[in-house]
């Protein structure tokens, strides 16, 4: 820093007028002169230090409390080389299993004074490196991913700039980690099915699903289809946005004679907008086809969706990552040995499966 | 702190390259005169260190963080989800960073968020939520930094929202025109409070202009905690209301599960209308009738508003603009019984 400042500082308001406000905010410039003491002095009474004076202190705090002074986190952050923020990346933010979490995370961070920078992917690796470098050049303290691409370039990077990384609901060795056991969980949807007669089964995913999450459901799914004997389908929906073509071809795979009974999609969101396709195919759920979802948002629960899904615990998942969190930041976990805590699924059953016609 | 996450710095950098700070300042800011072999020894030792020049420092020096708080009331309300996306992405397209703060609509939150932004010396702030706290707007306009509410609305600032009356008439008249005589409207307490008290009183007047007698008590808070308590007793009433005007979408879609699982049928016994055109109301299943709002300029005449104000500062008369809503009429409506 330049420590050749000359000694009487030009007043605040002899200073050229900027456009902009920032200029005209109080400066600590201003704190010392209206207390009478040093910029040093009023440093120490910030930053709480214990060799100030009493009668200074209140001096200072009372300087302080008349000028509205800010001490500016920039400078601060820039001496500390972090700022008291976090970084959420987030997939599809108008998800609401992901929008619910993003709330709980802030409160968290809130909670343990920091502010949150919230960046929305949309499941882009191009978006996702460039919100990562620019997480990085804000010298945020932490990031948690709730949706990553399982690109080893942005890993690498955090792990270069030295900022630790949580991986929430998704699934990477090479951090912390919090998921539930997805493959477990889409077992969970799989043998429900099965258990109620179903033999031919499709599993519905695409690109918005967070990619290792994709492929711990994948594997979920194909090992218990394996089990039970039977062809694991897996499908990629291309009816969510009611295209007359994609409904037509929807309705001709499900009334085929191969066609599956069931559906096992690969979260609730997508599982609601095929129920709906499936609707506007002339179909009916469940007594024409059955379809399952994965996370447990709210709108599953609306007795008119009334969807059978793979419920995620929201606050277990995410106060245990910001404990991983803060763990990393404060020091006090290794750098070496990635933690990964898994949580247990639930399957919540509802009016989206029945027993299969045929 | 562990030397573990140190991260590396300038003087990291003039080290190992052998030279001095300022030289390796200027090889990252490509000004000065800096020979072609220090030039490269200076890169290697910035890629071999994962150097990064550090943007609060530049920030510093511009007064200006690229930064842009966004209030919002509750991110679980698709509508509120939908907009910071939109407003995050736009940002983004001009180089800013969000921060986005959930207040659940709790004006103690809500300041205490306020003041956080400002630690961080955000350029501007978006509210989509504002809990009518003079005190918050106050502290704002004496820091000057631009504000620019986004779905709600003061006299004292730039203002990006739809017409409520407007919004609330279409509404009403679509009821009125389909029969009902017997409308309620249900409000959301988490959603902002000009906002809601603009569509009460919007809703007051479209009854009265319709000719239609006023009934107070069937002006009643939706809450989740006392949902059914508060109004079963409105909706199952001798002479009750066949139609609703909810605030809100996320509202409607839940007073619609109420009614439905209390044994009201939509809308055979109660017609209903939301406000907002989530994407969720559009679905076979919900079929909701409701007041849609453009999400897409509201985002980006928000973003224009802030990024003129962050340029040029508050020398004019705050700017607002009502924009015209239009309604969608699906099946959550039909002629009283």
């Amino acid at each position: 820093m330049n420590r050749s400042r000359p000694k009487a500082p030009k007043r605040p308001q002899e200073r050229p007028a900027q456009p902009g406000w920032a200029s005209q905010r109080p400066t600590i410039i201003d704190v010392a002169n209206l207390s009478g003491v040093s910029k040093s002095t009023v440093s120490n009474v910030i930053q709480d230090k214990d060799h100030v004076a009493e009668t200074t202190r209140a001096r200072v705090l009372e300087a302080i409390e008349a000028l509205g002074y800010r001490p500016n986190a920039l400078a601060r952050d820039l001496v500390r080389r972090h700022a008291n923020t976090i970084g959420v990346l987030v997939g599809d933010l108008a998800n609401t299993f992901y929008a619910e979490l993003v709330k709980l995370i802030e409160l968290q961070a809130s909670g343990a004074g920091y502010t949150t920078i919230v960046c929305n992917t949309d499941g882009d690796l191009a978006l996702e490196r460039a919100r990562v470098e620019t997480l990085l050049e804000r010298l945020v303290r932490g990031v948690v991913l709730l949706q990553f691409s399982g690109d080893h370039v942005v890993l690498d990077e955090l792990r270069a700039a030295r900022v630790p990384v949580v991986v929430v609901s998704c699934e990477d060795e090479r951090a912390d980690c919090v998921a539930v056991d997805d493959s477990a969980g889409m077992a969970l949807a799989v043998e429900h099915l099965y258990s109620i007669g179903h033999r031919s089964i499709a599993h519905v995913t695409g690109p918005l699903v967070e990619q290792s999450t994709r492929a711990a459901r994948v594997a979920g799914f194909e090992r218990t289809m394996a089990r039970r004997r039977l062809h694991p389908r897996l499908l990629t929906p291309d009816w969510e946005d009611g295209a007359p073509e994609a409904i037509r071809k929807l309705r001709k795979l499900v009334t085929g004679s191969e066609g599956p009974t069931a559906f096992a999609a690969a979260n609730d969101v997508m599982a609601i907008r095929l129920i709906d396709a499936l609707e506007s195919a002339g179909l009916r759920v469940p007594e024409d086809v059955s379809v399952t979802g994965f996370d447990g948002i709210e709108l599953g629960a609306h007795r008119r969706i009334s969807l059978t899904t793979v419920a995620q615990p929201r606050a277990e998942l995410t106060g245990r990552a910001f404990a991983l969190l803060l763990d990393r930041i404060g020091g006090q976990a290794k750098d070496g040995r990635m933690r990964h805590v898994q949580l247990d699924p639930v399957l919540v059953i509802r009016d989206s499966t029945a027993a299969p016609r045929r | 702190m562990t030397s573990t996450f140190r991260r590396p710095t300038i003087n990291d950098v003039a080290a190992l390259s052998g030279v001095s700070k300022s030289t390796v300042s200027n090889v990252m800011r490509e000004t000065g005169t800096v020979s072609v072999a220090t030039r490269a020894r200076v890169r290697d030792a910035v890629e071999q260190l994962g150097y990064r020049p550090n943007a609060t420092a530049r920030n510093l020096l511009l007064r200006r963080t690229n930064l842009m708080g966004v209030v919002v009331g509750d991110v679980a309300n698709a509508f509120d989800a939908e907009l910071v996306k939109g407003i995050e992405r736009q940002a983004a397209a001009r180089a800013y960073t969000t921060l986005i703060c959930n207040t659940g609509g709790d004006a103690r939150l809500e300041a205490s968020r306020i003041e956080a932004l400002l630690e961080q010396r955000v350029d501007g702030i978006v509210l989509l939520d504002f809990t009518g706290d003079r005190v918050v707007l106050a502290q704002l306009l004496a820091e000057r930094v631009p504000v620019v509410m986004v779905s709600c609305w003061s006299d004292f600032a730039d203002c990006v929202a739809v017409d409520d009356v407007i919004g609330i008439d279409l509404a009403v008249r679509h009821l009125v025109e389909l029969g009902h005589e017997r409308i309620a409207h249900v409000v959301d307490p988490v959603m902002e409070a000009t906002t809601r008290r603009a569509r009460v009183e919007a809703f007051e007047r479209a009854v009265l202009r319709s000719g239609l007698p006023a009934h107070p008590e069937w002006i009643v808070d939706y809450d989740p905690a006392s949902a059914e308590a508060a109004l079963l007793p409105v909706f199952r009433g001798r002479e009750p209301p066949t139609g609703i005007v909810a605030a809100n979408d996320y509202t409607a879609i839940r007073l619609m599960e109420l009614l439905e699982r209390t044994g009201l049928a939509v809308p055979e016994d109660i017609s209903l209308v939301g406000f907002d055109g989530i994407d969720i109301a559009g679905l076979g299943r919900i079929g909701l009738t409701t007041v849609v709002q453009p999400r897409d300029t509201l985002a980006q005449t928000t973003l224009e508003l802030l990024l003129a104000r962050i340029e040029t500062g508050y020398d004019a008369a705050p700017k607002q603009y009502r924009l015209i809503p239009s309604l969608v009429v699906r099946t959550s409506t039909a002629p009283p019984r």
